[in-house]
């Protein structure tokens, strides 16, 4: 059962924020969903138990490409979407 | 016969043999479009000036007698979560109202390589996340064949901008049926080729083991023309695949003579199916077999869970790729706020709606300390067994079948509860999971709707899908799809 310290804890994990009555709504329908998935509680953990999730297969290979310089976003591209920006940095409020 | 009621392959044969110009078809779809859009509300935004530059181009490559691509010339309209440079992408959400893309997406690159004409951008549930776009920041798109009724999701705009006969073919994205339930509720052909094929760069990442762009059209060879313009491997792509890519067009005709094809039987009996969309499917089965399909009856226990698994492990990835929703870079920003912290968190928590703040809720508890193995690590072990029960299932079969969703498009005002629009996916989500090419194909009609059957093939066997596809609709015969949407004056 999903409760507000927990929701309050997931909010902050989540960057976000919830007024009181949204607080209420989340909290139903969290639980909602958490029901619905613990379905998969119903299946029979022995069969899941053998399946090694970390298993090295020599049919998989990272795709890397070559480390070389190519073209990409020059910096006004990259800073053009931003609020605040100036010559090339975006600009936020103080951090420290 | 109006030029925007043609298929994009009769367009493309008329262009060729100059009957017609590009100019005449494109200003044909804009002219459809001004006249229905405000009913259906299948775009966003729409990109005329560009659409017409396009098409003046390609007309003048045939007067000059260049060679063309299968689809140059011919209008396309392209989900809003696939970016184009220089124009808005907005993912349906006031996060990205005004966020103006600063390069194309690879599908975009192909399509405007190719002088394919892209018309405009389609509505989708925010961030693709829903069943009918009423999740949306802009609008609800509705059912062309029922304009009542909700045209589906995620891909709901795309779909409906073909059912309208707005664009004839049009690029969407699913992660975990967005492409094939709209198709099945407007009564169109939806195909997500297999993970890999199609370059994930541009699109706005969901879930990024589940997401896969693919395409709408009204019968499959436009379909097929369509995936020979998208696919292909993309250094920019990580996962994209070296697979080489078949011509997904010689698929067209060809006998499905001897197919097996796998119906899972627990599934078309299932109780979330409706018994006009049942009677549908085993119509639909029964048609197969006159087409000289082989008709094996499997089991396949593991896709039971497959819905739980996907409502973990999606919004899971889901949490982790909105992270970088946070004012700064690009999206939205507060304007009230004292603190950095609080920048990030008035900015996503204004920016982002319902349906998207629920999943990345979702995601972070599955993820958290204390839950991450009963939740996840569970979901993750799970998927390994379904991709397992398809792998032993195509050894017997060369299709699988099953519905695509369980009833028709719903209504416009009916609310579901949050678990029943998940429960829509139930019978899609089982490809994404595996990774596997699945398609919906209209069958025949219910109302004013269509019933559908979906059928999932083998990595990278898109061809035996549209092989049956097009078997299919030669028997069932050409839907015409009406001038005058949901039976009204427009």
């Amino acid at each position: 059962m999903i409760e507000n310290k927990t929701v309050e804890k997931l909010a902050q994990l989540s960057q976000l924020e919830f007024n009181a009555s949204e607080i209420n709504e989340i909290i139903l329908d969290l639980n909602s969903i958490v029901q619905f998935v613990d379905n998969l509680q119903a299946i029979p953990t022995a069969e899941l138990e053998k399946i090694q999730l970390d298993r090295v297969s020599s049919d998989f290979k990272n795709d890397f490409n070559e480390d070389t310089p190519h073209v990409s976003l020059s910096i006004s591209e990259a800073v053009k979407n931003s609020k605040t920006h100036s010559d090339g940095e975006f600009i936020v409020t103080k951090v420290l | 016969m109006k030029l925007y009621q043609k298929t994009a392959s009769e367009l493309a044969r008329m262009l060729r043999s100059k009957e017609i110009s590009s100019i005449e078809i494109t200003e044909s779809f804009i002219e459809r479009i001004e006249k229905t859009d405000g009913a259906v509300g299948s775009f966003i935004s729409t990109r005329f000036d560009e659409a017409i530059k396009t098409a003046k181009m390609v007309d003048e490559k045939i007067a000059q007698g260049e060679v063309i691509s299968a689809l140059s010339g011919i209008p396309i309209s392209v989900k809003d979560n696939i970016i184009l440079k220089g124009e808005k992408t907005t993912a349906a959400s006031k996060m990205l109202e005004n966020y103006v893309g600063v390069y194309d997406a690879t599908v975009v690159e192909k399509l405007k390589s190719q002088g394919v004409v892209i018309l405009g951008k389609t509505n989708l549930d925010e961030f693709a996340m829903g069943v009918s776009t009423k999740t949306s920041y802009f609008k609800t798109s509705k059912n062309p064949l029922d304009l009542s009724r909700v045209a589906g999701g995620s891909s709901g705009g795309s779909a409906s901008s073909i059912a309208s006969l707005q664009a004839p073919i049009s690029i969407g994205s699913d992660t975990g049926g967005s492409i094939r339930q709209p198709a099945s509720y407007c009564g169109i052909l939806g195909l997500k080729p297999t993970y890999g094929r199609v370059s994930r760069y541009g699109l706005m990442a969901l879930g990024s083991s589940l997401d896969q762009i693919g395409a709408f059209a009204k019968n499959s060879e436009d379909l097929a023309l369509t995936l020979n313009a998208i696919c292909g491997h993309d250094v920019k792509d990580a996962t994209s695949s070296k697979t080489p890519t078949n011509d997904f067009a010689s698929f067209i005709g060809e006998s499905v003579k001897g197919m097996k094809v796998g119906v899972v039987s627990s599934m078309v009996n299932d109780p979330h199916v409706n018994d006009a969309m049942k009677a549908s499917v085993i119509e639909a089965i029964e048609n197969l077999k006159l087409l000289g399909a082989e008709i094996i009856e499997l089991e396949m226990p593991a896709l039971k869970y497959a819905i739980e698994a996907y409502y973990i492990i999606q919004p899971a990835e889901a949490s982790s790729n909105l992270a970088r929703y946070d004012g700064i870079r690009y999206g939205h920003r507060a304007e009230q706020f004292d603190t950095i912290q609080q920048m990030y968190v008035k900015s996503r928590s204004e920016g982002f709606g319902k349906e998207v703040k629920r999943r990345i809720m979702v995601g972070n508890y599955v993820l958290s300390a204390g839950f991450y193995d009963a939740y996840y690590k569970k979901a993750l072990k799970l998927r390994e067994v379904i991709k397992e029960s398809y792998a032993n299932a195509f050894k017997s079969v060369d299709v699988i079948l099953t519905p695509t969703v369980p009833n028709v498009a719903f209504k416009c005002e009916e609310n579901l509860s949050v678990v029943d629009s998940y429960l829509i996916d139930i019978f899609t989500v089982p490809a994404n999971l595996a990774g596997l090419p699945g398609i919906s194909i209209p069958t025949g009609k219910i109302g004013n709707l269509y019933g559908s059957i979906q059928l999932v093939s083998n990595n990278f066997e898109e061809g035996k899908l549209l092989k049956v596809s097009s078997a299919y609709e030669k028997l069932r015969g050409v839907i015409h799809y009406p001038e005058n949407l949901g039976g009204a004056n427009v």
